[in-house]
């Protein structure tokens, strides 16, 4: 899995991924559900991310504590792209 | 109505003036009649036993489904059997606190089934007077037959009548000097537990959503339950504080009877069983209860302000105002502050709730729920009287949830009923690549941030100062980026980075949000060119002017000779460094 894509659940579900953060050895993604024209929604999630048998998973991080010390991950790594952003007109 | 009777009436309803000074001061002013009435139907509110089993019915029936939902699920055989049996003995737990209730709702229950079962015995006796077809021995033998039927369920039904006065009795006793905060405050922490139970459990996904849905329903009738008694109960005290009376000691208040006759307009519980404290009369109440909103709002409406009052001295630095309507029902009231709830300082009793502050679940006999709105600081912070709030100016602000509010709601929809649940391992199926702009991106990725912030800030216990005061240098740069070279500017992204502080972070949180759709705005606007760059002005340096043709010959052959010297030098150097080339 990797930032700018978006990844299909088993339910359907198509996520974009935003941000990437290593925490604890593990992965987790700052991520927009999009809804069904493939826009994002007003739903935001963090997800962790879970290989197993070759075949990754994800599960919603919920616990307030992981997600104070991933915000901190995301917004440095958010920080740094910024601050690299082109000009827009060079960017658009 | 004159004294004696108005004695008659006191002892009838179980008054008694304890203040003859107060009493005679404030008795002018009131229809005596009117205010013992209203006192009755305040203390029949108060304990009211019918409101009790309807909700003690919807709660167990609630159970119920809970526990078949679990029974149903062929998913749950896999769940580890110690988990199974805590479920399980947690339901019954809660059950529990129904049992007095309950044994007093099987008991009118059979009462009514024996009672029905009397009456058929009976319609078929008459049914054999009318049936002439019947030879003369067959009647005599079926008359006795239907006759000690009817013997037996009279004797079953006195029997169960007198096991549902027995349970009524230990109902009754067992709501004396009964707490509703503190029985809802258990019922509520139950609840809770029952749900931790519910995460360990193997279960399909479809279960596990109409667990949620059941427990939240749980949840919120626990939560509303009995809110009617307690403002009864704040109103009664209140009256009998202000005219000097109390309830006689020797009336109880959960066996308060009406002395009028009940209208027996339904079929309900009221028939079946006289003695019964049935519902209160429709007619009965009309005209006291139309005076009581009254009162009862204007009461609301003086504890909102009192909280106001309180908020402000607590809450120095911070600007409050009063707001007409709150923009939700279930609030009593409005506060707007300049500061975001759960950086103020609460008035004792009340703590933070989504979108506000409340003291119901608190030891208080003036419970209030007030929403806690966003208002922008003004230079003078003393001259922001209470009365100065104008429709016009709360409009902009009750009219659309701000951007914080909605992240938040998203928050608490993910952790409920969200498309991608809480505690579910999903599989990815596929992955592809995303075609986003690195702008749109930028700012949807600001507001995912803010919007995990925001729901994790609606928790005293993360401090998000520190990130706050992160993601404010991260936007301002984004801001800037997004509008250099043009005229567009948000006023509440203008702040020097000095100020960008984790003390001013939980400020900058809140700006933040209310910018976001600015600067999606700004961008789009940009997109389309509707925003367009600024066309820079040529400033035409003296140093830099153009160079006339001559200066340019010139200069191209001083070039020239430069490039030429400097192939001479190489060439010679090219020689200087191979001697046996050349056969020097």
């Amino acid at each position: 899995m990797k930032v700018d894509t978006v990844i299909t659940l088993d339910n359907d579900i198509n996520c974009l991924l935003l941000e990437k953060a290593v925490y604890n050895t593990d992965n987790y993604y700052l991520s927009v559900v999009l809804d069904d024209s493939e826009e994002p929604s007003d739903e935001y999630v963090v997800l962790k991310e879970i290989v197993e048998n070759n075949e990754s998973y994800v599960m919603r991080v919920d616990d307030e504590a992981t997600l104070a010390e991933l915000v901190k991950l995301f917004t440095q790594s958010f920080g740094e792209k910024v601050r690299n952003l082109p000009d827009f007109e060079d960017a658009e | 109505m004159d004294g004696k009777n108005l004695e008659t009436l006191f002892a009838e309803r179980g008054f008694v003036i304890k203040n003859p000074t107060v009493f005679t001061k404030e008795a002018d002013n009131v229809d005596l009649t009117e205010l013992v009435d209203r006192l009755t139907n305040l203390e029949k509110k108060i304990n009211s036993s019918a409101n009790i089993v309807d909700f003690a019915k919807n709660i167990l029936g609630k159970l119920d489904e809970l526990e078949s939902i679990v029974n149903l699920d062929e998913y749950a055989r896999l769940s580890d059997s110690g988990k199974i049996d805590t479920y399980t003995k947690d339901i019954k737990e809660m059950r529990a606190y129904f049992a007095k209730v309950q044994s007093f709702i099987r008991a009118e229950e059979n009462m009514v089934f024996q009672k029905q079962n009397m009456f058929d015995a009976m319609r078929k006796i008459y049914d054999l007077d009318k049936n002439k077809s019947l030879d003369d021995a067959t009647r005599t033998s079926e008359t006795l037959r239907l006759y000690g039927e009817k013997k037996a369920c009279e004797a079953a039904y006195n029997k169960a009548y007198q096991t549902f006065i027995e349970q009524r009795k230990a109902y009754n006793d067992s709501v004396r000097g009964f707490s509703l905060v503190g029985f809802k405050n258990e019922l509520l922490a139950t609840i809770n537990i029952i749900q931790i139970d519910c995460k360990d459990l193997a279960l399909s996904p479809e279960s596990k959503e109409k667990l949620q849905v059941t427990i939240s329903d749980i949840r919120n009738d626990i939560a509303y339950y009995g809110l009617e008694s307690i403002r009864s109960k704040t109103e009664f005290d209140t009256l009998c504080k202000r005219f000097g009376i109390e309830a006689s000691s020797n009336k109880k208040v959960a066996e308060i009877t009406s002395t009028k006759e009940p209208k027996r307009e339904e079929l309900n519980k009221t028939e079946v069983h006289p003695e019964y404290s049935g519902p209160v009369k429709a007619g009965e109440e009309l005209a006291p209860v139309a005076q009581n909103e009254i009162k009862s709002e204007k009461s609301v409406k003086d504890r909102v302000k009192d909280v106001y009052e309180k908020l402000k001295e607590l809450n120095p630095g911070v600007e409050f105002k009063i707001v007409d309507e709150p923009t939700n029902p279930r609030f009593d009231g409005r506060i707007d502050a300049s500061e975001f709830v759960t950086n103020l300082h609460l008035p004792e009793g009340f703590y933070y709730m989504n979108n506000g502050i409340s003291n119901k679940y608190s030891n208080t006999n003036e419970p209030v729920i007030i929403e806690v709105g966003k208002l922008e600081r003004t230079a003078k912070l003393e001259d922001t009287p209470v009365q100065e709030t104008t429709p016009k100016e709360v409009e902009p602000e009750t009219a659309k949830p701000s951007l914080f509010d909605r992240a938040a709601s998203a928050i608490d929809k993910l952790r409920q009923k969200g498309r991608v649940e809480s505690g579910k391992k999903y599989k990815v199926t596929k992955s592809r690549n995303a075609l986003i702009g690195s702008y749109p991106k930028s700012l949807l990725t600001f507001t995912a941030i803010g919007a995990v912030i925001g729901g994790i800030t609606l928790s005293p216990i993360v401090p998000a100062a520190a990130i706050g005061a992160g993601l404010g240098a991260v936007v301002t740069t984004l801001y800037r980026k997004l509008t250099k070279n043009t005229d567009a500017k948000v006023d509440e992204l203008e702040i020097p980075s000095a100020e960008i502080t984790p003390e001013n972070a939980p400020a900058i949180i809140r700006g933040f949000y209310k910018v976001a759709d600015k600067l999606m705005d700004i961008y789009k606007k940009r997109k389309s060119g509707e925003i367009a760059p600024k066309k820079e002005e040529v400033v035409v340096d003296v140093a830099e002017r153009p160079k006339t043709s001559e200066e340019q010959l010139e200069e191209l052959s001083e070039n020239i000779k430069r490039a030429l010297a400097e192939h001479q030098d190489a060439k010679e150097d090219i020689l200087d460094d191979a001697p046996s080339m050349g056969g020097r």
